[in-house]
């Protein structure tokens, strides 16, 4: 056996029957054990002494989603809040609204507000009183666009404005009954 | 100069305690497939929610503690025991110090088991994940902890044998740090029998739970199952171990490094930046840590690798130090913040730690388990066949498992990111994104009963060796030697 590369020499001991060679580390191996370590001790302090925090992070992303967005979206809200004037004008829903309506509750709403409507995480749409206006503008412009402090969903963009017309349109007919 | 010479003759063996170990490997292969089965379940509601019955007793929430606790403590630890029991007592040339112990250790930790199943059904849950027992089983698994440490040191204590072999080492770190892990993260303020309230609050109960989870995946399903790799492997390859200086320097790094980890589980969290910076550093310093074992494994078949295409237990030992390997370069990469944002909550995560578990854990615990019954019992395997069968049905098991996990936790990550035109969410609705995931958690589940099903044949072969009739004398006794 070669002396220089020290290969495949048993050390002196043995366990049960096991033999151990004595044989170097694999040089790569080493490489990435020190680099990972050199990598954390330069990286970590320098993380800390930077911007790149989950704060840090936010507020960036943020920043170019409002200049990449920012102009779509504020045209979107424009014109939807136009619609929605446009249905208030006409003064509520057809049967049909209703009926649509009825369904869109049942998928959307029944988790909160419960399958009759009488409230459970979120108020009660069956009572006589309105906690966000229960003119037809006042709760389509409730459902379009949430109570997120409370955590009602702004359904406009999900529902788009039909859908929110039609619901609209059952819920107010939920507290006639 | 490479063949197994053993130097001085050997002495008169002692009479070892090969019932500790027998039980416990009975034990891990009940509860095993037991854990398993309620996994499997658990997965099938994923798919199909009707699955639960409308009985709250089996609902997801409750079943998936019952599942990964069964599966991390009544399949992994007792194999863990069984390997220990059976590995310390020939290393150290002694019978185990005390068989009153050992019997402790044993029934104690089985009435943990039991209770864990009763309960965690009922809902009586701390809501610590890994870590739900409550109160009165926290006392339990650390007074039967306790016994199995006493015992094990009293063993070393009066071994006949100097030196501590690489497999002893990883023994200890586990023993040690299991009981430290798990007294502080129970600590807790009891209310009644069945409720207690965490000493720690908020943010500062997440890091001391992070901590402990983080680390029970470290010496719970890493350190032992190193400890029992670097024991059997050599023993079933009949080779000498490839590398005594690199286990020296992976076992102090690996121990040194995997303890402060914990934090790359609370990323873009209300824990500080700083330590969740610490977190993913330590993360990636535990690649080369983790990658020494899997060298020294692998490089230890060196010259027996003709055997592995025809030999069971390697074939199940070589997939499983892969698995370890990929895993735990998996693991690193997820710990980065960034790659952390998309993959953490998504069931990535649930593929990542399957591929540990499934392919680590539970590879190398049916390679030990198919070399050593034969040991114990003194037996031949009843079906020889069945092992390769268990084999093949395993491999493609994880396969089927890890590949639709990967695919649907990204596609569930990217869909939670997702913007329309207008920088609004694409999916506002999260039941899209479960949706979208429904043909991945049925191939999934088709993996976990390709699994199972080998799980089971492997239960159906013990108990057939193990109690069956004519016992014929085991042929393979040599490998003994």
């Amino acid at each position: 056996m070669s002396e220089k590369h020290n290969r495949d020499v048993i050390i002196g001991h043995t366990s049960d029957g096991i033999q151990e060679y004595d044989n170097p580390m694999p040089m790569w191996w080493l490489g990435i054990l020190w680099f990972t370590i050199a990598f954390s001790l330069v990286f970590a302090p320098y993380l800390a002494m930077t911007e790149w925090t989950q704060e840090g992070q936010y507020d960036a992303e943020v920043a170019a989603a409002d200049a990449k967005y920012g102009a779509a979206l504020a045209a979107q809200k424009a014109e939807a809040e136009k619609k929605l004037e446009a249905l208030a004008a006409k003064g509520g829903g057809s049967d049909a609204d209703v009926a649509a309506g009825a369904d869109i509750y049942k998928v959307n709403c029944v988790a909160c507000h419960a399958a009759d409507g009488t409230g459970g995480i979120g108020p009660d749409l069956t009572d006589a009183e309105w906690i966000h206006g229960g003119s037809y503008a006042e709760v389509t412009k409730t459902v379009s666009t949430g109570v997120l402090e409370k955590g009602m969903i702004a359904w406009g963009p999900i529902l788009g404005d039909e859908k929110v017309a039609q619901v609209s349109a059952y819920v107010i007919s939920l507290s006639k009954k | 100069m490479t063949e197994e010479t053993p130097g001085a003759a050997a002495p008169p063996a002692p009479v070892y305690d090969d019932e500790t170990p027998k039980k416990f490997i009975l034990a891990a292969v009940l509860f095993g497939a037991v854990g398993m089965l309620v996994g499997l379940w658990a997965a099938l509601e994923l798919a199909f929610p009707a699955l639960n019955l409308d009985l709250k007793w089996i609902t997801f929430g409750r079943l998936r503690p019952l599942h990964t606790s069964a599966v991390i403590f009544a399949f992994a630890a007792n194999v863990v025991f069984a390997g220990v029991y059976h590995s310390s007592q020939r290393l150290l040339g002694t019978r185990t110090a005390s068989d009153k112990l050992s019997a402790i250790h044993f029934w104690g930790w089985q009435l943990i088991v039991v209770l864990v199943v009763i309960t965690y059904p009922l809902g009586i849950t701390q809501g610590k994940e890994y870590a739900e027992l409550e109160w009165p089983l926290d006392i339990l698994v650390a007074l039967v902890w306790v016994a199995f440490a006493i015992n094990f040191f009293w063993t070393i204590a009066i071994r006949k044998v100097k030196h501590l072999y690489v497999a002893i080492w990883f023994y200890i770190a586990t023993v040690i740090t299991i009981a430290v892990l798990h007294i502080v993260n129970a600590l807790a303020v009891p209310v009644s029998l069945t409720k207690s309230y965490s000493l720690f609050a908020g943010v500062q109960d997440a890091l001391v739970q992070w901590w402990y989870g983080h680390n029970a995946v470290g010496f719970l399903l890493t350190t032992p199952f190193l400890g029992l790799m670097y024991y059997y492997l050599p023993k079933a390859a009949k080779r000498p171990v490839y590398s005594y200086r690199l286990s020296i320097v992976h076992f102090w790094s690996l121990v040194f490094l995997y303890i402060w980890a914990g934090p790359h589980h609370l990323h873009y969290t209300a824990l500080p930046n700083w330590a969740q910076t610490l977190g993913m550093s330590f993360s990636l310093m535990l690649i080369a840590p983790s990658w020494g074992g899997m060298l020294n494994g692998l490089l230890t078949l060196r010259g027996a690798w003709d055997r592995v295409r025809t030999d069971p237990v390697l074939k199940f030992m070589v997939v499983a130090i892969s698995f370890y390997g990929m895993s735990t370069l998996e693991g690193p990469i997820m710990s980065i913040r960034d790659v952390n944002a998309l993959s953490h909550y998504t069931d990535w995560t649930v593929g990542h730690v399957h591929s540990g578990a499934l392919g680590w854990v539970g590879m190398i615990s049916f390679g030990m388990i198919y070399w050593v019954v034969p040991q114990l019992w003194k037996r031949d395997w009843a079906m020889p066949s069945w092992i390769n069968a268990h084999f093949w049905l395993a491999t493609l098991g994880i396969v089927f498992y890890i590949v639709p996990m990967w695919v649907g936790g990204v596609t569930q990550g990217l869909m939670w990111r997702a913007f329309n035109e207008f920088g609004l969410l694409k999916y506002p609705d999260f039941t899209e994104t479960v949706m979208a995931l429904q043909p991945f958690y049925i191939l999934r589940a088709v993996g976990g009963t390709l699994y199972l099903v080998g799980m089971i044949m492997l239960g159906i072969n013990i108990a057939a060796t193990a109690f069956g009739k004519a016992p014929a004398p085991v042929a393979a006794k040599e490998v003994a030697a």
